[in-house]
């Protein structure tokens, strides 16, 4: 199922762009949704790459599956701003550009056009080696330029330090307490539709623990679906007991 | 004393790449002078099919043997050179060759990964130099006159596409739109 092998690309985005060209794909969010179970199963089954590069591998994973998810569940987008940041399509575009460019100059070194300057030369008309570095105290270093140097150094890093952007994350609503007033509503109601009932979130958690909730609800067989048709409305209805 | 003549002497004694400035303060001349003059001795050695050429890179100039005739010369100097680079260390000399000079998280956002040990690498190997970007505060990288003698070309703008691909849009959308007009200003002088 994999023909791809690990040396053929260079990183995480080589991959992905592998993956797309191979499925004959254009690039758009579109097939960044079909291609991500692929590229999450090639991450999964494959020992080869790096530790060190594992980390950027599943950072794109992760990107991936956001937009296949956004592609499933369209409804659950809320804000369309909070995506411009996070464009992977337009991001891929530009890979793949470089990587062509990439080729020509693969192409252009391939010629062996070198050019050459002059330098010391030794007898035979060899360059002589490149004598090995060694280390010398330039002139101009004071301890007190090392030390503004090193303060400069700090108040940079306080300065990205000051920038990051400080959110806390407060579990107001637990998929328990949830439960409890689903339980309560289909008490009082016996039906109601989902997507009235996911639009009285008011963010993103929300939605999640409302989804889970009612998931976890069906699960226990406290409460069934009903759908008309395809992509028809979903109706919650209360199980008699 | 006709200034192309006097650079063209210096260039021709030194062994190592001379920067604007350098020549500036050796000819006692404004910097502007000396490129435009620059300039027109690199175009007159590639129109006359010299055999060496003009190479600059980053305000440094070198005279070097021309491309068409590396073979001979490659051969005389029993020249070990290979084309050898790994798909990676190409890729990331890409990038920077044509968005340079160009910040480590730039480089990063292209490519999607972190590149700590290739922009190492290529600074050992010399094919890449750093410079401190005073406004951004930070390390900037470009491709070194010695990667454009590997590729044989006598400045970037022989690259193919290098205008399309040097002039996109800055991919740092959060610095504002000052900031991004000093960082024009840094790649103007």
């Amino acid at each position: 199922m994999h023909e791809i092998e690990l040396e053929q690309f260079t990183g995480p985005l080589g991959l992905l762009l592998r993956l797309i060209e191979k499925e004959e794909l254009d690039i758009t969010e579109v097939s960044l949704a079909k291609i991500a179970d692929n590229y999450v199963d090639y991450v999964q089954t494959n020992p080869n790459i790096p530790d060190e590069e594992l980390a950027d591998f599943l950072v794109l994973a992760a990107r991936l599956l956001y937009i296949k998810s956004k592609a499933l569940l369209p409804y659950l987008v809320f804000d369309e701003s909070e995506d411009n940041e996070d464009d992977l399509e337009k991001q891929l575009k530009m890979y793949q550009e470089f990587v062509a460019a990439s080729h020509n100059l693969e192409v252009i070194i391939g010629r062996k056009k070198f050019l050459f300057a002059p330098s010391a030369l030794n007898r035979n008309w060899r360059r002589r080696p490149v004598t090995r570095p060694k280390f010398v105290a330039p002139k101009n270093v004071t301890p007190e330029l090392l030390a503004a140097r090193y303060e400069e150094i700090l108040n940079r890093l306080a300065a990205t330090v000051k920038l990051l952007p400080e959110e806390s994350w407060e579990a107001k609503i637990s998929i328990d307490d949830r439960i409890v007033s689903i339980r309560q509503l289909l008490g009082k109601k016996l039906r109601f539709s989902f997507s009235q009932f996911l639009k009285t979130a008011k963010n993103r958690t929300e939605v999640v623990v409302n989804f889970l909730a009612v998931l976890e609800l069906a699960k226990q067989q406290e409460l069934v679906f009903e759908q008309d048709g395809l992509f028809a409305e979903i109706q919650v209805v209360a199980v008699k007991q | 004393m006709k200034l192309e003549s006097v650079l063209e002497s210096l260039l021709f004694i030194s062994n190592q790449p001379l920067s604007l400035k350098e020549l500036a303060k050796a000819a006692d001349v404004p910097a502007d002078d000396v490129k435009e003059a620059l300039a027109k001795i690199g175009t007159e050695y590639q129109e006359s099919e010299r055999g060496f050429i003009l190479a600059h890179n980053n305000d440094k100039y070198q005279l070097t043997t021309a491309p068409q005739n590396a073979e001979v010369v490659g051969r005389f100097l029993k020249d070990e050179t290979s084309g050898e680079l790994t798909p990676a260390s190409l890729e990331a000399l890409t990038i920077i060759a044509y968005r340079g000079p160009v910040t480590k998280a730039e480089l990063e956002m292209i490519r999607g990964i972190n590149c700590s040990l290739i922009l190492r690498n290529l600074l050992i190997r010399g094919l890449i130099e750093e410079a401190e970007d005073k406004t951004l505060g930070e390390t900037v990288y470009s491709v070194s006159l010695d990667f454009l003698k590997y590729l044989g070309v006598s400045s970037l703008n022989e690259l193919p596409d290098y205008e399309k691909l040097h002039a996109r849009e800055p991919l740092t959308s959060n610095i504002s739109e000052e900031e991004q007009e000093a960082e024009l200003e840094i790649k103007k002088n």
